[in-house]
């Protein structure tokens, strides 16, 4: 450590970045303080879920409403979520999210605690990330700094990685967010049990979590986590150095996944294959443009390029992979073509690889030390070089999958399709490697890690995905208890029969203030995109279920018609229907019915075993 | 010397580039027109010409602001900070800039102080590239920018400014107690006694908020260097009275800048103390006001919206179009990267950049729900009336904490890097989409400046509109027959896009309109008493009185107020030959009452200082002779210090 003189004449603590150069001993910054920093970077990942409310996303309260389930459900350890119809088990929700969220639900109640498994999933994904990182960048044979900056930078490349993003805050998607999590943190229990150099203690230790961790990708979404499954097995055995600990990876890998299996045939009474499918399910394919596309929206996929809902990769995430992967092919190249260190580039003392004192420049932000012109890059280990080599095949071949290149293969091989609700969702399995691509550029290229470039390389991230961190919310919370939806298309949040509404919309404009009224107030949710436009019918009830008052007609927004076919998924739509009581029957309103029906045939949209819901009056006196 | 000049040269750099970035942070008030449409975008003009009505009647010490609440008038600028509003004034009646200009121009000037005064500070300790880094961040803060352009809240961003030169000073003057150290204490003094003094008088507001703050900031810095003397582990009984002494001798300096600051502005913190309370504030507390509503949730920190409405109730304020709360991504990230960039920094120093992470999270803190008792049982808490208010003093920290990813820690390195720049450009690029300006022609309800205008807006915003405490604020005025007047005498209509030329002539002709301010109708229609106005004026008013019957009374539209003084005058412009006692109306308005004595005289009322204002002055005049015998005593014990050096001609 190196001291210099300040103005003051005081000696000048010269640490990280000095240090940065410093081949071998403990991290000048404890590590504590970097995962403090993680934690807190990680806020903007998931302050959007701080909102005193829940999001307009595509599952709309389809997890709230499952939690209420799991927590009512006799047998819980029997339980899936199953709220709308079945998706079938590969395609469906697991239950571990579920689990989870059930844990916390004493604590914050249904909402709360399906936003803390948000919270808790996105942690996940990032700490997995931020020890896959820094696994990778093997801190034996890099400064210790150079490994956890590489690890935040990956951790949060990963968080603010804008398909994670869509699948919180525009999708809703908990099981897969859990799944993201899950996948990261058994990308790194694989490559520590491949590492690992300790006891018996750590081997079974590293074993063990391997295997839990696969068995709760299962858990957590079965279809996609028969792809993780692949990819963590191709981790296990891919070459790393030496063949060592790489069949017990394999193994605990593949006890994962028969642990996941067994637990998922238990929960579920067997293997249900069946649910229903996209339909065309090929047409969902991502068109290459779309994975660099900067847009961001709200709507679904559609089966064509048209789509709402975002699929891009992220500007920053690609950018640093693309950089960390050319910077190390050209590194190879040289040291291909000048197998014998250069004279600026002297090999430390203990012969591992360079860092950044070995390019001769001492690199301290802002000192007078002299500035390297040009990308002066360390000689990459071997072992980088071959997860860096793993990272970028793990991050191409999911990507590839899932867009218009791969339709052959769908077409080849349509049993593959039953394991997943839409091709984009591979995208979901590229999101590690990528963050570790990402993270991996300081390790390619040291002087990216000292403390300036690499807090800029930090807020790049942040920036470029800070956008996205606007999600649409809602104030309308539903009931859990009691979930309405019609059809599987539109769920009723919020229904309440209110005294006159002053300012309200008037659903019947010809309706005499003179007359008594009674006024529905509702907030509908659309969970996927209807192509009719259905009727809404609204009809006040006595005892005896008699009509005493109907309005039908198209649901509306501000007072004009809002036909259904307008709706984006996940918007939460508020609306309110007054009817008018003919004189002297106000008294004998017990209830109002409401539901929806197709105004060509009259058939109505089924809502549980009912074809309507019966909202009842609130306490008399409070009707005008 | 080549060195040197290398050195000077490459510091110049970063003083340019300061420059050069708060210059584009500038850019959209180079817009053609006027932000009308943002929070206080009209209060910042009525304010400034408000105070011209002052200074054209000579009067440079404004407490009247005779227009307000529909021409009844009350002591604005007692209560609130006359710094920008003077200096408006300056610009529109010396430089002949216009109203609108006048704004625009003292919030450029305020980016170029706060930007430079940031980077000397944290430059004075971190380094140059720390201190260019955090003199962006301080400009480009969202906040700060929406200060600007959402809310055109003038003397709240003009206080910003006095913020870091405030901290520069206190702590230059700390580190000059250092043994050995030549630095001269004398013009951190005096700096930190012009910019807290300056804080002082732009916005008492901050100035609260501030100042505890400081204090801490002080408290720590002197623990520092007292500990580097004394250390703080070793202390004994024995120890007390050298103890003591190295408290007086290192902490003197900045408290007498403090004190000094606070003496040079006592002409108004004074009297705003003693006589802010008989101001009504009740209109400005409860219903929109109540605290409680406008409670910052956590995810609008980090929210990337932006609009231009007012906050709203509830945490969908960006949803709403109003204003956003968000803290910054860039300047965020590097505060939250300086606890590893502290990590570098000797003890010392790491713990002054721990003082402001404190300050960013009680600012912090301050703002969220979870603080609501705080709100309910601390005064001081209250002083920044919103909640969200708090993000001001999230800046300082904020900026500081981002300068420090950049540190040299070693000053003989000047230049500026690569990873510097590339930082800076990161902080523009974050707030660059917030750089935008709603400039509107002003609606007949805003401007052009006029008096017709003032009262229009007056009227359709209740704003401006305060009160003494007597006047029963249910039964306020909410119009006024001089308001009318000012009204009608707006013919023809002032175009939006009216020229200065065109502008000048409407106020003149309207202020023609209002030629007294006596209620004629409170005269008794017996004949008795007969009244003509001599002239009026912002603070005074002159009347040929004739009273046939003694008892009469003659009743001014204009707020009563300490101060209100009426004397009988020889002639027209005689000498004053006898005080007449003024009179609170005892009615809801309660105006100024002037008996009448029996017989013709010439009467002058006028606004006067009362014997606090007087104080408050004299303390200051006390106060700026201290100062500038601290500056002579320095300048003279410089130069006596200095070695002296043969003089020519002398033989050896």
């Amino acid at each position: 450590m190196s001291s210099v003189m300040t103005p003051a004449g005081r000696p000048e603590r010269r640490s990280v970045d000095s240090a940065v150069a410093q081949a071998a001993g403990q991290p000048e910054v404890r590590r504590s303080t970097y995962l403090i920093v993680l934690l807190l970077l990680s806020l903007f990942a998931w302050a959007p879920l701080l909102y005193p409310g829940y999001l307009q996303v595509h599952s709309g309260f389809l997890p709230v409403y499952n939690l209420a389930g799991l927590a009512a459900a006799p047998a819980r350890l029997h339980w899936l979520p199953s709220t709308i119809a079945d998706a079938g088990l590969l395609r469906g929700d697991g239950p571990l999210a579920y689990w989870l969220a059930w844990l916390i639900r004493p604590l914050l109640g249904d909402l709360g605690a399906i936003k803390a498994a948000f919270i808790l999933s996105l942690l996940l994904g990032g700490l997995g990330v931020y020890l896959f990182t820094r696994f990778a960048a093997r801190p034996d044979q890099v400064a210790p700094d150079v490994a956890e900056r590489a690890g935040i930078l990956g951790a949060l490349v990963y968080l603010l990685w804008p398909p994670l993003l869509a699948a919180v805050y525009v999708r809703g998607a908990l099981a897969e967010v859990l799944l993201m999590g899950l996948l990261a943190l058994a990308l790194c229990a694989v490559a520590g049990l491949r590492g690992q150099v300790g006891g018996t203690a750590w081997f079974f230790g590293w074993f063990g979590l391997t295997t839990l961790l696969v068995a709760g990708l299962f858990l957590a979404q079965p279809g996609l986590a028969l792809w993780a499954a692949v990819l963590l097995g191709l981790w296990a055995l891919w070459p790393l150095g030496t063949a060592q600990g790489r069949p017990a990876a394999v193994a605990a890998v593949l006890a994962g996944v028969a642990l996941g299996g067994a637990v998922l045939w238990f929960v579920a009474g067997g293997f249900s294959f069946g649910g229903d499918q996209v339909p065309d399910f090929t047409a969902h394919l991502v068109y290459p443009y779309q994975l660099l596309a900067a847009g961001w929206g709200f709507g679904p996929s559609t089966a064509d390029w048209k789509d709402e809902l975002p699929f891009q990769l992220g500007l920053a995430a690609m950018g640093m992979a693309i950089l960390a992967v050319v910077l190390a092919a050209g590194t190879w190249r040289l040291s291909k073509s000048n197998p014998e260190p250069a004279a600026e580039h002297p090999e430390p003392a203990d012969g591992n690889s360079t860092t950044a004192d070995s390019h001769g420049a001492a690199p301290v932000t802002g000192s007078n030390q002299p500035q390297p012109t040009g990308l002066d890059r360390s000689e990459l280990s071997p072992t980088v070089g071959q997860v860096l080599l793993f990272a970028a095949l793990a991050t191409l071949v999911p990507v590839l999958l899932a867009t218009t290149l791969a339709r052959p293969l769908w077409y080849l091989l349509p049993a593959l399709a039953h394991t997943l609700s839409y091709p984009w969702q591979l995208l979901a399995l590229a999101g590690p490697a990528l963050a570790l691509l990402a993270g991996l550029l300081l390790v390619v290229e040291h002087r990216l890690a000292l403390l300036a470039p690499w807090a800029g390389l930090v807020a790049l991230v942040v920036l470029s995905s800070y956008p996205y961190l606007a999600p649409r919310f809602t104030r309308a919370l539903p009931d859990p208890a009691t979930p309405a939806v019609f059809g599987s298309e539109v769920a009723l949040l919020t229904r309440e029969v209110q005294a006159e509404l002053p300012g309200a919309p008037v659903a019947a404009p010809e309706a005499s203030r003179d007359e008594d009224t009674v006024a529905l107030a509702v907030n509908w949710q659309a969970l996927q995109p209807i192509d009719f436009d259905y009727n809404v019918f609204v009809h006040a009830v006595d005892e005896t279920g008699a009509l005493l008052a109907q309005w039908d007609g198209q649901p509306q927004r501000d007072g004009e018609p809002y036909p259904m076919s307008s709706w984006s998924v996940g918007e939460v739509v508020p609306d309110t229907y007054r009817l008018e009581l003919a004189a002297g029957t106000r008294d004998r309103v017990a209830a109002v019915m409401l539901g929806l029906y197709d105004w060509q045939t009259g058939a109505r949209l089924p809502v549980g075993d009912a074809d309507s819901v019966l909202v009842p009056l609130p306490d008399q006196a409070g009707m005008p | 010397m080549p060195e040197a000049r290398s050195s000077t040269a490459r510091g110049l750099e970063h003083v340019l580039l300061v420059i050069l970035l708060c210059g584009i942070a500038a850019v959209p008030l180079w817009e053609p027109g006027y932000f009308w449409g943002a929070h206080d975008a009209r209060h910042d003009v009525y304010f400034i010409f408000e105070y011209m009505r002052s200074l054209d009647d000579g009067i440079w010490l404004s407490h009247w602001a005779p227009d307000f609440s529909f021409g009844y008038g009350y002591p604005f600028f007692l209560i609130y900070g006359p710094f920008t509003s003077f200096l408006g004034a300056l610009l529109v009646r010396f430089a002949g800039v216009s109203y609108t200009g006048a704004v625009e121009l003292l919030f450029a000037a305020s980016m170029l102080t706060a930007g430079l005064g940031m980077y000397g500070f944290v430059r004075s300790w971190l380094g140059r590239n720390a201190g260019l880094v955090a003199a962006v961040a301080y400009v480009f803060l969202p906040y700060r920018l929406l200060e600007v352009y959402v809310r055109a809240s003038l003397a709240e961003y003009v206080a910003l400014a006095w913020l870091p030169l405030i901290l520069w000073g206190t702590r230059a003057a700390f580190e000059a107690s250092r043994p050995g150290d030549n630095r001269s204490v004398l013009w951190p003094l005096i700096g930190t006694a012009l910019a807290y003094g300056g804080l002082m008088v732009t916005s008492n507001l901050v100035a609260l908020i501030f100042t505890p703050f400081l204090g801490l900031y002080l408290l720590l810095l002197l623990l520092n260097r007292i500990n580097e003397e004394q250390p703080l582990r070793q202390l004994s009984r024995e120890s007390f009275f050298p103890l003591l002494a190295n408290v007086l001798r290192i902490g003197m300096a900045p408290a007498v800048g403090l004190v000094l600051g606070l003496l040079i502005s006592a002409f108004f913190w004074l009297p705003a103390l003693a006589e802010g309370p008989l101001v009504s504030q009740e209109q400005w507390y409860g219903g929109y006001y109540d605290p409680e509503q406008h409670f910052v949730y956590p995810h609008q920190l980090f929210e990337p919206g932006w609009g231009f409405g007012i906050s709203q109730p509830g945490p969908d304020d960006v949803q709403q179009g109003a204003l956003g709360f968000q803290l910054g991504a860039v300047p965020l990230v590097l505060a939250v990267l300086a606890l590893v960039a502290m990590a570098r920094l000797q003890p010392a120093l790491r713990r002054e950049l721990r003082i402001f992470w404190l300050w960013l999270a009680v600012a912090i803190f301050l703002m969220l729900p979870f603080s609501a008792w705080l709100w309910q049982n601390v005064g001081p808490v209250t002083f920044a009336q919103f909640p969200w208010r708090w993000l001001m003093l999230t800046a300082v920290p904020l900026a500081i904490l981002a300068g420090a990813v950049a540190v040299s820690g070693d000053d003989s390195s000047p230049s500026l890097t690569l990873p510097t720049l590339a930082l800076v450009l990161l902080l523009l690029l974050g707030s660059y989409p917030y750089l935008q300006v709603e400039t509107l022609l002003p609606t007949p309800q805003q401007g052009p400046v006029s008096y017709a205008a003032l009262m229009r807006f007056q009227q359709s915003s209740n704003e401006m509109t305060g009160a003494p405490m007597w006047v029963d604020l249910s039964q306020r005025p909410l119009w006024s027959e001089m308001a009318e007047l000012y009204v009608r005498a707006d013919e023809p209509p002032l175009p939006p896009d009216a020229t200065p030329a065109e502008q000048a002539a409407a106020i003149a002709r309207q202020a023609a309109a209002v030629t007294s301010k006596v209620d004629y109708r409170q005269m008794p229609q017996s004949e008795t008493l007969a009244v003509w106005s001599l002239s009026l004026g912002s603070a005074h008013e002159k009347l040929w009185v004739i009273a046939g019957e003694p008892g009469q009374k003659v009743v001014f539209n204009i707020a009563w107020f300490p101060g209100w003084r009426a004397y009988i005058m020889d002639g027209e412009d005689g000498p004053i030959v006898q005080e007449i006692p003024v009179e609170r109306e005892d009615g809801p308005l309660a105006r100024v009452v002037v008996p009448a004595p029996e017989g013709q005289h010439v009467v002058l009322l006028r606004f006067e200082d009362t014997p606090v204002r007087v104080l408050g002055q004299r303390v200051a005049l006390l106060g700026w002779i201290l100062l500038a015998a601290v500056a002579g005593f320095g300048i003279w014990f410089h130069i006596w210090r200095r070695p002296r050096t043969p003089q020519r001609g002398t033989t050896r």
